[in-house]
This record gives C-alpha cells, structure tokens and sequence, in this order.
C-alpha cells in the first residue's frame, strides 16, 4: 500500500515574500498560514497597533507605512460595499421602525432617504387638509373624544373605534381614505362637542351620544337602568338568570363523589 | 551618570538645534517601538537599557542620516552592536552563561507579559541568527540585502537564515496549537 504524504514545501522567495509581509495567510503555502499571521502580528505590534489576524475579520488592513504595501484580499471592496449598504438599509428601516410607521415613511426616514435622492411618501402625505389625519392631531382628538364622556358612552365609542379599525385593518388607512371612507370627516368633533354640550345625564348621555356616533344603530340605553341594581350590568338582564353557576357546582359534587 | 546626563543634554540641544525637538521626537516615536521588540529578543531584560544607549549614541552622533530610513538602520545597527556587546560581558563576567532566552530571564522581565509579548517568547525558542534575521526583515523593516550589510553576512546566508527560521516557526506553532508550547 502505497501511502503518498503531502511535502510541506517552503521555497526561498516565498519565505522572502512572507517576511516582506506579502503573502496573507490564506495565500500561504500549506502548513504556513499561522507563521504568517504571526508574522502580521509582529509586524503590526512592532508599529504600536497590535492588530491581530483575528481582529482584522480576515482582511489584510491595509495601513500607512510598511503596510501599505501589503496584498488586499480580492472582493474586499464588494463585501465592504455591502456590508455598508447592509448597515444604512438596516439603519433605515429601523428608525422607520422606531417612529412606529412600517408603511409610509416617517419624517426622519424620509429625510434620511431624501439625502440620498430617495423620494418617499411621508406620514402625512395622504392625510389630506384634515387635522385629525394629521400624525400627532389624531391623537390629541383621540383624547379629547375619551376624556369628555363617560360610562358606557366611552366604552361604546371605543368598542366602535376597535370595531373600524378591525374593518380597515386589511387595506392601508392611506388607500382606504383615498376610496372615500372618509366621508364622516370631523365626525369625531361633533361627538365630542355633543357630548360636551348635551343636557342629558347618566344613560341618557350615553344613549344620546352613542346613536349620533354610530348613526342611529347603537341600542345604548335601551335595556334597563344603570341604577336599577346599583351596579353597571349593561342593561342586558341580571346575572343570576344565565348564571349556571348552581349546577356546575351539582356537576362537581357528581364528579367529586366516589 | 551625571557626567553622561549632562553629555546627553548637550547633545539633544545641539541636535534638536539641527534637527528641531519636532524631528527628534518624530524619528524616537517612530522607531523605538520596532527597536525595542528587537532588543527584547536579542538583550532579554537589558533591552531598556541597551535602548538607551542607542538613543544616546544617536543623540551623539555627528553624522545623522536625513531621512526615516536612514535613522532606523542606524538605530538597529547600533542597537545590534550594543547587544553583541552585553552578551560578551556576561560571558566574561560569567554571572549567567545562558543566553538571553532562557526561562529564567523571562520570569525576571516584569513587562514580558504585556499585550503582544507571546511573538516575542515564539521567537525566543529559535537560535539567535535565526530570530535576529526574523526581527530585523520583520521589525525593523529591512530587505534581505540590508540585513546581511547590517549583519555581515551573505545575501544568501540570510535567506538560509529566514527560510529555517520560517520551518523552525511552523513547527513551535503547530505545537502551541497542538497544547505543546
């Protein structure tokens, strides 16, 4: 059996090459990788920069001086290339990110993006001249609507404000507004100014607001009294009529039995 | 000592009169971290010292060469010559007939464990021609032919030199690797 083992070979001009520092240690001849990253690292030590192979993420740095004449590892300019639009993408989509707009650019993206000649649709471009679509006057009407009602007005209001925005949710708000489902444009500060001014109270309140909200469909105050039992049950019947809390607990005493 | 300190003072005025105290600066911050490392291989614990007297005898010299280079060979060759000198005198006054890269003077050098002092213990395990070559190509900067003018050796010599020493290296690596060294 003829077993052929592999000479590690070191020619005289390649070792003069190697201690010239021109041959990385990925181009070293087998065996002579490591001799030659030491080599780098006695050399870079010796100038005051202690950079290791390791610590050079496998690239030759290419560094004033004696350095500077050292081989550069072919395709290092694509994958720093890439490396930095890698960085810039990923910095960009996070501070879109962070200003909690994932479809339309927000202000500070799209002034990022703008800088490198990228135009982008911003966070109100499609808000059209209404306050309330505006990024931050949403919100303020948002407040202003929940903090001047009350009780079951309130929860009503946000019921059918969950009850929109599960309907919208598949389609962008900004498409959405532009296929007319906008049409109740400031509906939102006419509830509120109802609810402000309307001399109506308690159920009554509720039920006034809550029809003009939902436009005549909401059943708010038809059912029963607030003050009937003294607590808030809804007006939807009491609790011991469709409790079958006494015959779960016949169930367990079946079940507990031996 | 005085006597020497006072010498020195003298000379760096005079030098930095020629040179400017900028220049003097630039050319010790540029090499004497190459001429260090060399002389921690080649004069062990004494490197400091020897490397002051490099410094010294620059600092003395009428004849100062214009450019970068040209003061980092006359650096490394005075500091070669120093060292070939230290280790004649420990050998006449037999107080250590060991080299400098025995075990014991790496214990005594208190800054032997600074970042990046692991090149210099590798180097120290091969003969001293061979080290010696290594650091003066890689450290000091020099081609093959300025090193064998700076050691009195043969172009080819010196690359017999550098070659072995390569094998030598590849060899203390793989065990260092292997939990060898």
């Amino acid at each position: 059996m003829v077993v052929l083992m592999r000479r590690r070979r070191l020619d005289v001009d390649t070792a003069d090459r190697m201690l010239d520092g021109r041959v990385p240690p990925m181009d070293a001849p087998p065996g002579y990788g490591a001799v030659s990253a030491f080599l780098l690292e006695l050399r870079d030590a010796a100038d005051g920069q202690h950079t290791t192979w390791a610590t050079a993420g496998g690239q030759i740095p290419v560094t004033q001086g004696r350095a500077a004449g050292m081989l550069v590892t072919a395709g290092s300019g694509i994958r720093r290339s890439a490396l930095v639009g890698a960085l810039a993408f990923a910095a960009m989509t996070g501070t879109a990110f962070a200003t909690g707009l994932p479809g339309a650019a927000s202000n500070t993206a799209a002034a990022m993006l703008e800088k490198l000649h990228l135009a982008v649709p911003g966070p109100d471009e499609h808000a059209g001249d209404h306050p309330a679509g505006k990024t931050t006057d949403a919100a303020t009407a948002d407040d202003q609507g929940t903090s001047a009602v009350n009780g079951t007005v309130a929860a009503s209001q946000r019921a059918r404000h969950h009850a929109g925005t599960r309907r919208q949710a598949p389609k962008p708000a900004a498409a959405a507004h532009d296929q007319g489902q906008g049409k109740d444009r400031g509906q939102g500060s006419t509830i509120s100014t109802l609810a402000r001014t309307t001399t109506a109270t308690g159920v009554d309140k509720g039920a006034v607001i809550s029809t003009a909200a939902s436009g005549g469909q909401s059943q708010a105050g038809d059912h029963g009294q607030a003050g009937d039992s003294g607590t808030t049950t809804g007006g939807r019947g009491k609790a011991a009529e469709h409790s079958n809390a006494g015959e779960h607990s016949k169930a367990n005493d079946r079940a507990a039995r031996p | 000592m005085a006597d020497q300190q006072r010498r020195l003072a003298d000379n760096q005025e005079q030098q930095e009169r020629v040179w400017g105290a900028d220049e003097l600066h630039r050319h010790y911050a540029t090499v004497h971290p190459g001429l260090l490392r060399y002389l921690r291989v080649v004069a062990g614990q004494s490197a400091e010292d020897v490397a002051s007297q490099v410094w010294l005898e620059i600092a003395s010299s009428p004849d100062i060469p214009p450019d970068d280079e040209g003061m980092r060979r006359l650096a490394f060759v005075i500091a070669r010559r120093r060292a070939s000198d230290m280790r004649r005198r420990w050998w006449q006054r037999k107080v250590d007939v060991r080299p400098p890269g025995s075990a014991d003077l790496e214990r005594a050098a208190p800054d032997i464990d600074a970042p990046g002092d692991t090149t210099v213990r590798l180097l120290r395990l091969l003969p001293r021609a061979q080290a010696e070559v290594v650091l003066l190509r890689v450290v000091g900067g020099f081609a093959a032919d300025e090193v064998a003018v700076m050691t009195g050796m043969t172009p080819g010599h010196v690359r017999v030199l550098q070659h072995r020493a390569l094998r030598s290296l590849r060899r203390h690596l793989e065990n260092r690797s292997d939990g060898g060294l």
